[in-house]
């Protein structure tokens, strides 16, 4: 039942991704705040099938952290579920991405339109100086930049290595850091079609001041605010 | 849509003359994270909105302040409760702000925040600011005994029509059964 539930889910999202592609294909001229009001619309369709198909829901706390001055989102990474989700939570963003992502027919055309700063995970420092570079045109243009410090997807409980460039790009700009903590892998496991009906929960953290801060301590302290949060939250036992 | 707006001090925390200014001097009210833990389990969605001049008397920083809270969020946390946002003004009186309590500034960013109304929602609080806060919103206002409360129950100051009970765990039982009976 789950995972014919969960097929329903991802033909939903399926045909939504063809309707909404061709769409920010066709609104390419008008302003990036604009096209991402649009364009997050399809998250927040998926979310509301999610729900609706797979009674898989969510809740958010605080959510009074998030400062009106378009900042850094350091956010833990174990499904798709958050990339949505932050969507939806947070202003207008852009994703920094293996560029990878791009070359997916369809739904990669789709994620290119929307301005993400796509980087070559094997190039090392010049993948660092990506960010940095992109991620300062992009909060000068106050877009909110979204990393997710592990750098891949990481199975719940366990903890990923917390790369350097979130810290890098906040300690170079001063643009204030919103850590962010969540349980989603418990009900969105990565690679499984099955979504869990349950309720996720999504913690954002006080904002990391990161003027005078030096990029090794700004990566530290939202390691340690997502790390003993994440900790805290409900870690649901697997189905028998 | 249930919410509940708490105050912090005096209210979930023992109140200090002079700040809760770290994370050892934040000591719950006896009964008062259970009483959150049931409101939460019951459905109910939670604020605390909370003046905190000690951040402009320089006592404290938006840093301990954290801490303090992440230290009531894991207390809270284990009697299955969840607070969903703590909005705080940092300001002293002659700062004269409008979201200090008793202006309705921090109720008026958390309506906007949350996309919530506030009309009838209980605020529950120890002292007169709590109270004009609500009611300046159109909530519906709460009176506790604990910190100030008592004070301004023995002055008899409390307003007219605003329920008065010994603590927080008082108040929920009247919110819980209230609640119940408007579902039946």
């Amino acid at each position: 039942m789950v995972l014919l539930r969960s097929l329903v889910f991802y033909l939903g999202l399926a045909t939504a991704t063809l309707v909404f592609v061709p769409l920010g294909l066709l609104l390419l001229p008008l302003p990036f705040a604009t096209r991402f009001r649009v364009m997050s619309r399809w998250s927040a369709f998926n979310l509301w099938s999610l729900k609706a198909i797979c009674g898989l829901d969510y809740q958010v706390t605080g959510i009074e952290n998030i400062p009106r001055q378009a900042g850094i989102i350091l956010c833990k990474h174990q499904s798709a579920w958050e990339t949505l989700a932050l969507q939806l939570v947070f202003p207008a963003q852009v994703w920094v991405l293996k560029r990878e992502l791009l070359w997916i027919p369809i739904y990669g055309w789709g994620l290119a339109s929307m301005a993400p700063i796509a980087i070559d995970r094997a190039a090392g420092m010049r993948a660092l100086r990506q960010i940095v570079a992109g991620g300062k045109e992009r909060l000068a243009r106050g877009i909110w930049v979204v990393i997710f410090p592990e750098g891949t997807r990481v199975a719940p409980g366990k903890r990923g290595r917390y790369q350097p460039g979130g810290g890098m790009l906040a300690a170079e700009t001063g643009c204030p850091v919103v850590p962010v903590a969540h349980n989603s892998g418990y009900f969105w496991p990565r690679n499984s079609l099955r979504k869990r009906p349950g309720r996720i929960t999504m913690a954002i953290g006080p904002v990391i001041d990161s003027r005078g801060r030096s990029a090794e301590e700004i990566t530290r302290l939202a390691e340690e605010w997502i790390e003993s949060t994440v900790a805290q939250l409900p870690a649901p036992a697997p189905p028998a | 849509m249930k919410l509940v707006v708490l105050d912090r001090d005096g209210v979930i925390n023992v109140d200090s003359r002079d700040y809760v200014k770290s994370e050892q001097e934040w000591q719950a009210l006896p009964g008062s994270l259970d009483a959150i833990g049931r409101l939460y389990r019951s459905g109910y969605r939670i604020v605390v909105v909370t003046n905190q001049a000690g951040i402009a008397h320089g006592k404290l920083n938006a840093e301990i302040l954290a801490a303090i809270h992440q230290k009531m969020l894991a207390h809270l946390s284990q009697y299955g409760g969840v607070i969903e946002a703590i909005f705080f003004c940092p300001h002293a009186p002659e700062d004269h702000c409008n979201c200090r309590k008793p202006k309705p500034g921090l109720l008026r960013e958390l309506s906007r925040r949350l996309r919530v109304r506030l009309h009838g929602v209980p605020c529950i609080g120890d002292k007169l600011s709590d109270i004009e806060a609500a009611l300046a919103v159109g909530a519906s206002p709460i009176l506790v005994r604990t910190g100030h409360g008592q004070a301004i129950v023995d002055a008899g100051e409390v307003p007219h029509g605003v329920p008065v009970y010994a603590n927080l765990r008082a108040a929920v039982d009247a919110i819980l059964s209230q609640g119940s009976a408007a579902s039946r």
